[in-house]
């Protein structure tokens, strides 16, 4: 019986080690903020602003630090994404399929969008972010299966693609002529062709649980971190 | 990759303020006892469909939530099997509660899983086992229950306090209804802290976290279930050992930890009971002499279980090593090795599993077995 064993151990730890490998990359520093659960962060044009949304549907105004200058009112139910265009912040409402618009200078949501998924409920929009190649809104959900909405401005989906290159998808953000996705189990950041979201490079970050990408004026990777709320600072992206 | 395979999710409906999800969850195995010799009964050499969960899951806003969660396989064999004694971990109706979060404490009421003990509080779904502990699956105490939990979180959510007050007569109570004659109630405390950052009850660590992380918890509950003169418990309440509900006051406390780190992962729990019966006569003190038993019986023991997940090949291997007493008053102990691998063919959405039992010490006064090894091969799928 012992053999039995040593044999079942020893042909498990052969098949261990088959492991596919992304380069990993090392953050420089990373910042406690107070906003519960951050889920998602997008920069706006100018860099100097950085907004943050929360699991509790909460979306935040904070300095590129993540130091929170104020609030929006209104109140969703799990705020998973969020993307800056023009003078309107869009948020990505995961368990209701909703997206809704705020405008930059009150905060105030004017308007209110339903796109209809009927996956799992915390299997929904995990993502949002906007396609400067393609000029439409990505609605990304988060597995089971990763699907890649492309939206046009009315939030109509206009084409879908299937992701099967990370167990989950938890944030996406267009920069440089690419579209980087995060996945949050997987612990990568995938750079992907705009047009066909086939991923090009992919890198390891050890953060736990990383939920939100952003790309700061300069260009640096910035990742929102969950359950330990943080924002973790990388340098820019080797292309 | 684990999640390479496409695969159909829960199905959501919404309606702007009110989502509902519908879930489900399906398992069967192949059961193989290995008989010491002269037993000649292989009943136990079977197909079994273990699990036909349905659930709705649902959330109105952001303050009202529900469940219920049904397991038609159980309900079918509980019809078959009335009068029997109840299987704790697989009861039939696995939840059914309202929960309010909108204050500092999160109130929930119905019928649920109790806030005791790590290894009851692990989802079966997520675990590499075809059956929990022995200690911990419900034989020694009960694993839900009709009541109020109330639930605080802090500190990030690193900090879980729970608190609440039950029947007391644990799954039993769906098919009694009643309570008992004593009409009292059981009290439940759990309190848990993780490092780093929260911690989830699962077992094995396939997000491979790039940092340790460690929980610590504790809990205890207790009842006090002397039947007035002339009265006495619902039968086949005490379950499979006459353990979960006594006549008498019954004092339970345990303590548990987990660590993971890098697909590393373990379990360690510990459970005492500290039972009085209320007569002096009852089969707990196994006729012994008042002065050796002093009205008190101590049952307990504990386990420990280490999991490694190895993500390139899809794979997760767990050990568990379990060691009980069923009764202080009587010499003898339990001692089990089980050992579990599961091929993860979608995560833990579709998963093959192996379990390989095996008895290293029998008490052979008070659980004497026919078996001396047991393999259960399977499979199960959530939708």
């Amino acid at each position: 019986m012992k053999k039995t064993y040593f044999l079942l151990a020893a042909a498990f730890l052969v098949l261990s080690a088959f492991k596919a490998t992304a380069p990993l990359l090392k953050y420089e520093h990373f910042k406690s903020i107070k906003v519960p659960e951050p889920s998602d962060i997008a920069f706006d044009g100018s860099g100097q602003v950085l907004y943050v949304v929360s699991d509790n549907g909460i979306l935040y105004e904070c300095t590129p630090e993540g130091k929170v200058l104020r609030r929006a009112a209104f109140e969703g139910m799990d705020f998973e994404g969020v993307e800056v265009v023009g003078d309107y912040i869009y948020v990505a409402d995961e368990s209701l399929r909703q997206v809704h618009r705020f405008d930059r200078e009150h905060l105030k949501k004017d308007k209110t969008w339903y796109v209809p998924y009927s996956g799992g409920r915390n299997k929904g929009y995990e993502s949002l972010a906007f396609n400067r190649t393609t000029e439409r809104f990505v609605l990304i959900t988060e597995k089971d299966p990763i699907v890649i909405k492309e939206l046009n401005g009315d939030f109509i989906p206009v084409n879908e693609y299937a992701f099967t290159a990370a167990r989950d998808i938890s944030g996406a953000r267009y920069h440089n002529g690419y579209m980087y996705l995060l996945s949050d189990e997987d612990r990568k950041v995938f750079m992907c062709h705009p047009e066909t979201y086939e991923v090009i490079k992919s890198w390891k970050i050890e953060v736990l649980n990383p939920e939100g990408i952003a790309f700061d004026k300069d260009g640096r990777l910035v990742i929102a971190a969950d359950d330990l709320e943080r924002l973790y600072f990388f340098g820019s992206l080797p292309q | 990759m684990l999640g390479s395979a496409p695969a159909a999710a829960q199905h959501t409906f919404t309606n702007g303020n009110h989502s509902l999800q519908l879930s489900g969850f399906v398992s069967a195995y192949y059961n193989h006892r290995f008989l010491k010799e002269g037993e000649l009964n292989r009943k136990n050499n079977r197909f079994r469909l273990r699990d036909m969960q349905l659930g709705l899951n649902g959330r109105v806003g952001k303050q009202w939530a529900y469940k219920v969660r049904v397991d038609m396989a159980d309900l079918a064999e509980t019809a078959m099997q009335s009068g029997q004694t109840l299987d704790p971990e697989n009861p039939g109706l696995m939840s059914a509660f309202i929960e309010y979060t909108g204050l500092p404490v999160d109130i929930k009421v119905g019928y649920d899983k109790l806030p005791y003990s790590q290894g009851s509080m692990l989802s079966f779904d997520e675990s590499v086992f075809w059956q929990r502990g022995q200690l911990l699956r419900g034989d020694f105490f009960s694993r839900r229950d009709i009541g109020i939990t109330l639930t605080h979180s802090m500190w990030k959510q690193r900090i879980n306090l729970y608190a609440g007050v039950y029947t007391g007569l644990g799954e039993n109570i769906i098919g009694n209804n009643d309570n008992d004659p004593s009409g009292r109630l059981e009290y439940i405390g759990r309190a848990d802290v993780a490092y780093p950052a929260r911690y989830r009850y699962v077992e094995a660590d396939i997000l491979q976290v790039p940092v340790p992380m460690v929980r610590a918890g504790i809990n205890a509950r207790y009842t006090n279930k002397a039947q007035p003169a002339g009265q006495q418990l619902p039968s086949n309440i005490g379950g499979e050992y006459g353990l979960r509900v006594i006549d008498g006051k019954r004092f339970a406390y345990g303590w548990d930890a987990s660590f993971q780190y890098r697909g590393f992962s373990a379990q360690f729990e510990a459970q005492v009971l500290r039972l009085e019966p209320s007569q002096a006569g009852s089969d707990l003190f196994y006729n012994t002499d008042a002065e050796v038993n002093k009205g008190i019986v101590r049952s307990g023991g504990w386990q420990a279980q280490v999991n490694y997940c190895a993500l390139p090949a899809k794979s997760v291997l767990s050990v568990r090593y379990e060691n009980y007493n069923l009764n202080d008053l009587v010499a003898g102990e339990t001692q089990r090795l089980g050992i579990g691998y599961a091929y993860l063919i979608n995560g833990y959405k579709a998963v093959v599993k192996l379990h390989y039992y095996r008895i290293m010490k029998e008490d052979a006064k008070l659980e004497p077995l026919k078996w001396t090894d047991q393999v259960r091969v399977g499979m199960s799928y959530a939708f």
